[in-house]
């Protein structure tokens, strides 16, 4: 721009306009254009000694733009050029990635735990700058429809719509008027779950569509905002319709919940022991059902045996301890058993397990002289505790000569 | 009737007509087509299409250096541009003839 356009108030400005509005033409056009320009509007400068007799005679700087863009054959304006290009990427993909997650987040807002928002919140921070370009009209709705990929996903869509059948479409499109009923029953349902958090964020949804839906048929800049705000209503409305139809059906059929397991008398079974018919532990057993299903039960094992086989069907389960931060299995029976044929009775627990091998090869009397007689029941423990040592954090008296 | 209607048709003619014989710039063609009794010709529709008929190939453009303000581009009319002269010109006549035919005719009928 030259000495004397600076001496003209405005003209730098009008200039400056023309250019933006023709910004997407080719570097080099738009130069050649601006080199007919600049001296013509300078021109009508002179003439008109004023600005507004400038945009008396040549209309506003977009308009004047708008109509040589006209007359010279160019593209209409879209964002073919660099930075508008990928402002308007950037705009569509925010908004794709906001409804997918907002729908997520709808589908979880009523379950437990906690952070089930945290990927909306950065959704909604990334959303601030597509938001700030599309309220200065920076991208405008047009230059995100003129995208390749918009109308490649626009006419997928509507490909899909196609396909439904017609009934459907239209009801679907008669239901259109409930929705707002929907949103107040979604606030009404999210209040009483009595989840604080995730009721302020259905209500902030609900206000923000209530108050942006029907202005978004005369501002289309709000369009993203209120698609965003309704894929998360809708992800609410999957999840409260979801968990009313299993719970409808769980009543209906009758069937209780059944965990897994296994249970006896209504309580739940962690490990199961047995003993033969003199009382002697078998050290190890598979279990079966009617069909030769295996009975299996998760077992705790210490890190070295690995994951291999955790949930099993060989029993007893092996008992974990830790002591002094090591892993020791405890495989023995963790009571004395009474011999099958004594009075069923609640046997007393001890504190310290039998080892499983020597339990298994050596007679009911030497089972019940490795256990503590404090505890020991009353049927076989006879003989003084011989070689039963205490918790190993007792020091032991050999001490090694240098 | 709203002649920038009819413009948009013959404006192309227009300006190679008026550059045929004087090469000129951007306002030097407006001042022309003013002169030449088109008042309603719109100053950017002119800029527009000189650069569009330059794209096709018609014009030719050199920049002459002012003293009194920014340079000014010229353009010309190149052989191209003559050939699309002397058809596009043959053509209007005879598209004037045969309006001028029927609005004859409808006037005396």
């Amino acid at each position: 721009m030259s000495a004397e356009t600076k001496a003209r108030p405005g003209l730098a400005e009008y200039l400056g306009r023309v250019r933006t509005a023709l910004a997407d033409l080719p570097a080099d056009e738009l130069a050649e254009v601006m080199e007919d320009v600049e001296p013509h509007v300078t021109e009508v400068f002179t003439e008109t000694g004023d600005l507004d007799g400038v945009i008396g005679r040549l209309g506003t700087p977009e308009a004047y733009a708008a109509e040589l863009r006209a007359a010279g054959g160019y593209p209409p304006p879209g964002p073919t050029g660099g930075s508008a290009l990928w402002a308007a990427r950037y705009t569509l993909l925010v908004t794709v990635v906001s409804i997918v997650v907002a729908l997520g987040s709808g589908l979880v807002a009523l379950s437990g735990g906690s952070g089930k928002f945290a990927v909306l919140g950065l959704c909604v921070v990334f959303a601030i700058p597509a938001l700030m370009l599309l309220f200065t009209d920076r991208v405008r709705p047009s230059d995100v429809e003129a995208l390749g990929s918009y109308r490649f996903a626009n006419r997928g869509a509507l490909a899909l719509l196609d396909k439904l059948p017609p009934r459907a479409v239209a009801y679907l499109r008669s239901l259109r008027p409930a929705w707002w009923l929907v949103r107040v029953l979604l606030l009404v349902v999210t209040l009483m779950a009595g989840q604080a958090e995730s009721a302020l964020v259905v209500l902030t949804v609900v206000a923000l569509v209530s108050w942006a839906g029907p202005r978004s048929r005369d501002d289309r800049r709000l369009l993203p905002v209120v698609v965003v705000a309704n894929a998360f209503l809708a992800g609410v409305a999957i999840a409260l319709l979801a968990f009313g139809i299993s719970a409808s059906t769980r009543e209906s059929n009758g069937y209780p919940y059944s965990p897994s397991g296994l249970y006896y008398n209504g309580s739940y079974v962690n490990n199961v022991y047995a003993v033969d018919e003199e009382g002697n532990a078998i050290p190890q057993f598979y279990l079966y059902d009617e069909d030769g299903t295996p009975l299996k039960l998760y077992g705790e094992y210490c890190e070295d045996r690995g994951n291999e086989r955790n949930f099993d069907n060989r029993f007893p389960l092996p008992r974990i301890e830790y002591r002094n931060r090591t892993c020791v299995v405890e495989s023995g029976i963790p009571f004395v058993p009474l011999p099958p044929g004594a009075t069923d009775r609640t046997p007393s627990v001890p504190t310290r397990p039998i080892s499983p091998g020597a339990s298994a090869s050596t007679p009911p009397t030497t089972t019940a002289s490795a256990t503590s007689p404090a505890t020991a029941p009353t049927t076989t423990a006879a003989t003084p505790p011989l070689t039963s040592t205490p918790a190993p954090s007792v020091p032991t008296t050999v001490t090694p000569t240098p | 009737m709203d002649t920038s209607q009819l413009l948009k048709g013959v404006l192309d003619l227009a300006v190679l007509a008026v550059l045929r014989d004087e090469d000129g710039y951007g306002y030097d063609v407006l001042r022309r087509l003013r002169g030449g009794g088109l008042e309603e010709v719109g100053d950017a529709s002119v800029y527009g299409t000189l650069r569009r008929l330059y794209r096709a190939g018609l014009l030719t453009s050199y920049v002459v250096p002012s003293d009194e303000g920014p340079h000014r581009k010229y353009y010309g009319v190149n052989d191209a541009g003559r050939e699309r002269l002397v058809d596009s010109e043959r053509a209007w006549r005879a598209f004037a003839e045969a309006m001028d035919g029927i609005l004859t005719k409808e006037a005396a009928a």
